[in-house]
């Protein structure tokens, strides 16, 4: 016995003196964890918190969060037939919202109409200002003598004038440019007279002359997608602070209030998506299924306990010390770290997991020294000397291979590390204290000890001995085979980095996320820059644009108007021109003027052999034959409301005529928030061209943007960086894992060949995983990444255990591989799948993963231990050439017991 | 390049046609000498009205300038010079060009100074001159009808119809002044209903409106150099 048995000995010893007040002792502190936790365990979600604080990137992002307000939005997506629909929607959604538990709310869906109008026409094109300014130059005669008396026949004489022109001379020659003379308005005009004898119609035909420029389209502003198929309706709370608890609860708030307006909007669908709904219902599926997951493991342990020892008492012994160790560990980490994060919250399952598996070591090789027929306190005295050292050294590995972690970059990795490492290092404690108090204080088994017959001696009492191993030419061959598949496979096995594809499918804000993604061609995460000037702000936005991967970049510049300066000496001189004209009242009706005017334009229109001449004709003998009086009433009526409709125009057009220049300051509020942040820095949101969700894509389009900002960062930037990190941390985790597995080892084992043996299972172990991985399709992603370690840390007890016990003095030439032992890996590697693959239940993608490649890992390793190991044992470990009995064993006469 | 005729005037020199509407070309081609004409003849046709009527003071101009043409010792190349000198002595009488070219200036004249609306009388009188006169000796008609005048104060109308070798007809009115001296002078012509000086108007206005009216001043006297024949080379070289 070594001096780590005897410490252990001692240990269990001063436990099981007073076992009342050992367990009194862990139960209350358990008791004291449990409330601390309760009281003061915060759940820290800041996402902020979870990236490297000593990166730019992150740092950035995060000042960015503070400085713009409306950065990440929770955003309601309405999917419907029509633009007119969505808005609709949007309109009471946003008035249902004013009244309900969301008053607070700000709702926003659309640029106020009056900005566009004032300024409408500084967001036309330049070409189309001039298009505009030369129509109205072009035409001014025309109006001007039409303004002054808006009448059918001076209408008719001005377009007759206009058509005209192309008759008589140009002034400079025949390489002016004629252009096509556009009798759209006059077909119309035409068409309309012609109709309103005989129906009260008016359809305003100066949309030809206007082209809409002088109002918005209806669906103007509105915060449309690309096909214009979804209507994005954006909600925050400005003067609250956001934390994930308020936004959960809006987003739930929201949710509901949609829910409830699906009867009155039949054709319209909507869901709540968004940065801060993505967060909220990923972090609430993995809490859904973690609880859910902890429950199931616990049944399954607590199954595979109730099988392996077939007492209930002994199982529930082991259920409430783990609970005893969770409680203690709750405690320290209230009193450490404060707080769990969405990372750290996993350790429970890491404790049901791993931590059952000292008590389960303990318990068989207990009850491997009562079926010897130790009395209880002997009985744990000889396990924890024999046996203790192993559990020792496999809680030692187990928690040292999540204390790497606290070397991660990442906060929320450091802490789930430590949180972990220490959990696991409290199980053993329990287990080598409040167990074998339990265990003093509850067996009253009367046993029959089991006994060995020993040449040359007495029957002696000995261990239950393992089944059969298998022999090494077939050993071999079940080894070399899987394991030359295995390294073929390994480097194959790719890499997901689509950080959506981790979160629960059908989860709302995912399905939303992905429509919106569809409906604009390219992923709805930004990369994020600013600028100090609109000047900066040009020149850079420009540089990103000139990019092969970036597909659009929006930002202030977005809805500054381009070429304001030019625009603006264009529209001062169409200004000149609108003033010029003035418009008078109609005059009376003249039937005679208009029939001339007409007749005119006919004979031209025909010789021309132009379509309207047809209708010009009809028209014609249309006012010929009528009755004069009736004639008289139906156009009048018609001339009035020309007239009064061109006035309208004239005086819409003299109002948005002269609109001051678009800047920054005069932006709409709802883009100011935006775009503009508290420190009057100007963002610019860049979208990729690129499939960000793909190494290659994620790789060209972050090296591109770095080229024109080093200091770029935002959604993409984030995962691309913290993929790198984490992959890189996982492999120098794997390599530090092994090495540090292997080096306890070799300080407990204190043999090279044995170490070597021992660790054999491991390597085989992770090998044949990823093996596995590759042959079945999976790939690693940001959360399963971590199963590797997990499985070094979790697995490297059974190769250690079953080498320490092979090389335990066998005084009484029992077996290698004693049942106990044997069986005590086996459960425990049953029980970490259970724990573990509870997970399976997780609809959080990511978890799921983990789940599986956990239950991979620990069943191949465990096999690698159960099949491999025995052989490599049997034909390399020496019995040893001294027999030291410690203990006098006793054999007692004992009546039969059960 | 040659002072391009009137698109409803016929032919460019070259012969190419000019952007117009499909069949009218034929009618533009027919017209080509005789809007010009059309300026300064009045047909065979005696008109009814007294001596001192627009038409009458109308048609007696015309007359002279087809008398000129008529004249045998006006005849041929070699009196070519004189010919359209004297024809330009009795046209530039029809033609009150102030008011034609305050007309085609439009709302643009009130801001022109006194020197600048000289210089621009002239410039666009030189125009008309370029782009009509010379026209006047290929004529051909068949015969113009009078339709009547309108008198309202010092405005008259004069409408006439002309028509052409194939029978077809083509609507002509003079738009005169009563100016000093109680001559009566033609300030606007429309064909079909379509003003020449209307047109000019919205050319120049437009000129005017997308460059400036320093801009049109130049194109006119840039074409007067270009178009600028042997009877013009003295001005021009000034």
């Amino acid at each position: 016995m070594g001096f780590t048995g005897r410490v252990l000995q001692r240990l269990v010893g001063h436990c099981c003196t007073r076992p009342w007040l050992t367990v009194s002792l862990g139960v209350l502190l358990a008791v004291l964890g449990y409330g601390y936790a309760a009281r003061s365990l915060a759940l820290d979600t800041s996402k902020f918190q979870l990236l490297p604080s000593n990166q730019p990137w992150a740092t950035l992002y995060q000042d960015y969060s503070r400085d713009f307000s409306q950065l990440e939005d929770i955003v309601v997506a309405v999917q419907s037939p029509s633009v007119e629909a969505s808005a609709a929607y949007a309109a009471r959604l946003e008035r249902e919202l004013g009244v309900g538990e969301l008053r607070s709310a700000r709702v926003t869906y659309r640029i106020d109409p009056r900005h566009l109008a004032e300024h409408g026409l500084l967001y036309l094109p330049l070409d189309a200002v001039r298009g505009f300014f030369d129509t109205l130059a072009s035409q001014e005669d025309m109006l001007t003598t039409f303004a002054a008396a808006p009448s059918l026949d001076h209408l008719v004489e001005g377009i007759n004038q206009s058509t005209g022109d192309l008759f008589l001379p140009r002034v400079f020659g025949a390489d002016e440019e004629r252009r096509p003379v556009d009798t759209a308005l006059l077909r119309d005009l035409l068409g309309q007279m012609s109709e309103r004898l005989d129906h009260p119609v008016y359809r305003s035909p100066w949309q030809h002359l206007f082209a809409g420029r002088l109002s918005s389209a209806p669906d103007a502003g509105y915060f449309l997608s690309e096909d214009r198929r979804l209507l994005y309706v954006v909600v925050d709370f400005p003067g609250s602070a956001s934390t994930l608890r308020s936004e959960t609860e809006a987003i739930s708030a929201l949710r509901r209030v949609i829910t409830a307006l699906r009867a009155e909007f039949p054709a319209v669908t909507a869901g709540v998506t968004g940065a801060p709904a993505l967060f909220s219902d990923e972090l609430a599926t993995a809490t859904r299924d973690t609880g859910a997951a902890t429950v199931l493991a616990l049944v399954l342990t607590l199954a595979l306990l109730l099988l392996a020892f077939r007492r209930l008492l002994s199982s529930a012994l082991l259920l409430a010390a783990l609970g005893i160790s969770l409680g203690w560990s709750l405690g320290i980490v209230t009193l450490t770290v404060h707080h769990l994060n969405v990372f750290s919250m996993m350790f429970v399952s890491v404790v049901v997991g791993i931590g059952i598996d000292y008590g389960i070591y303990f318990l068989f090789r207990y009850d491997e020294e009562r079926d010897r027929g130790c009395e209880p306190s002997l009985a744990v005295a000889r396990t924890a000397a024999r046996s203790g050292p192993g559990i020792l050294l496999g809680a030692l590995t187990a928690a040292a291979t999540f204390y790497l972690l606290t070397i991660s970059n990442f906060r929320g990795i450091r802490e789930f590390g430590f949180v972990a490492g220490t959990a696991i290092l409290l199980a053993f404690v329990v287990t080598v204290t409040v167990v074998p108090a339990l265990l003093v204080l509850t067996d009253r088994r009367r046993l029959v000890p089991h006994l060995v017959l020993v040449s040359g001696g007495s029957p002696k009492p000995a261990a239950r001995g393992f089944l059969p191993t298998l022999r090494p030419v077939s050993g071999a061959l079940l080894v070399l085979v899987p394991t030359a598949i295995a390294l073929w496979a390994a480097p194959r096995v790719g890499f997901d980095y689509n950080l959506l594809n981790l979160q629960a499918p059908d989860a709302e804000s995912v399905v939303w996320e992905k429509k919106i993604a569809a409906a604009a061609g390219r992923s709805g995460f930004a990369a994020l820059a600013t600028a100090g000037s609109v000047e900066e702000l040009r020149a850079k936005q420009a540089a990103f644009e000139r990019l092969p991967s970036v597909a659009d970049v929006q930002s202030a510049l977005t809805l500054l108007p381009a070429r304001q300066e030019e625009k603006l000496a264009l529209l001062g001189r169409v200004a000149a021109i609108v003033d010029d004209v003035v418009v008078g009242a109609p005059p009376r009706l003249d039937v005679d003027a208009l029939i001339e005017a007409l007749a005119s334009l006919h004979r031209r229109l025909a010789q021309a052999s132009d379509p309207t001449a047809a209708i010009a004709s009809t028209l014609l003998r249309q006012l010929h034959e009528r009755d004069r009086r009736l004639t008289e009433i139906a156009l009048t009526d018609f001339q009035g409301r020309l007239a009064s409709d061109f006035s309208e125009h004239w005086e819409r057009l003299r109002q948005v005529v002269r609109p001051g220049p678009v800047t920054v300051a005069a932006l709409p509020d709802v883009l100011q928030r935006k775009f503009v942040g508290a420190t009057g820095r100007l963002l610019m949101q860049i979208h990729s061209r690129e499939d960000i969700w793909e190494r290659p894509g994620a790789t060209r389009f972050v090296e591109q943007l770095r080229s024109v900002d080093p200091d770029v960062t935002g959604q993409p930037v984030v995962a691309y960086e913290s993929m790198r990190m984490m992959e890189r941390a996982c492999r120098h985790g794997v390599v530090y894992a092994f090495v540090l597995v292997a080096g306890i080892a070799a300080l407990m084992i204190r043999r090279l060949r044995e170490t070597m043996i021992a660790m054999v299972p491991l390597l085989l172990g992770t090998l044949w995983t990823v093996g596995v991985m590759r042959l079945s399709g999976l790939r690693f992603d940001l959360v399963n990444v971590w199963a590797l370690p997990l499985i070094i840390g979790s697995a490297a007890e059974y190769g250690v255990n079953m080498v320490l016990r092979a090389l335990e003095p066998r005084a009484d030439g029992g077996p290698l591989l004693p049942r106990s032992t044997v069986l005590g890996v086996a459960f425990n590697g049953l029980t970490t799948m259970a724990g573990f693959g509870s997970l399976l239940l997780a609809h959080h993608h990511g978890v799921w993963g983990l789940g599986l490649l956990l239950v991979i890992g620990t069943a191949v390793t465990l096999t690698a231990s159960l099949v491999v190991l025995p052989v490599l044992l049997r034909l390399s470990v020496a019995r040893p050439s001294t027999v030291a009995a410690e203990e006098p064993i006793v054999v007692p006469a004992l009546p039969h017991a059960s | 390049m040659e002072c391009p005729l009137p698109a409803c005037l016929g032919m460019s020199a070259q012969g190419t046609t000019i952007a117009v509407p499909r069949g009218m070309n034929i009618v533009a081609r027919s017209l080509t000498p005789i809007a010009a004409v059309l300026l300064f003849l009045a047909a065979a046709v005696p008109a009814p009205a007294s001596a001192g009527s627009p038409t009458d003071q109308l048609r007696s101009r015309i007359n002279r300038v087809a008398s000129a043409l008529e004249d045998p010792g006006l005849r041929g190349e070699s009196n070519a010079a004189r010919r359209r000198a004297e024809i330009r002595k009795i046209a530039d009488d029809i033609f009150d060009f102030e008011e034609m070219a305050k007309r085609a200036l439009g709302r643009h004249w009130e801001a022109r100074t006194p020197a600048e609306r000289d210089e621009f009388v002239r410039l666009f009188a030189d125009l008309l001159r370029r782009t009509y006169y010379g026209k006047v000796e290929r004529a051909t008609f068949e015969k113009i009808l009078f339709q009547g005048e309108r008198q309202q104060g010092d405005d008259a109308l004069v409408r006439t119809v002309v028509v052409l070798p194939h029978g077809d007809q083509l609507d002509l009115d003079y738009l005169l002044l009563h100016g000093v001296g109680g001559r009566w002078k033609v300030y606007d012509l429309r064909f079909e209903g379509v003003s020449l000086i209307a047109n000019y108007r919205s050319q120049f206005s437009r000129i005017i409106r997308t460059s400036s009216y320093e801009s049109l001043v130049a194109r006119l006297k840039s074409n007067q150099a270009e178009f600028a024949g042997p009877e013009d080379a003295p001005r021009a070289a000034r």
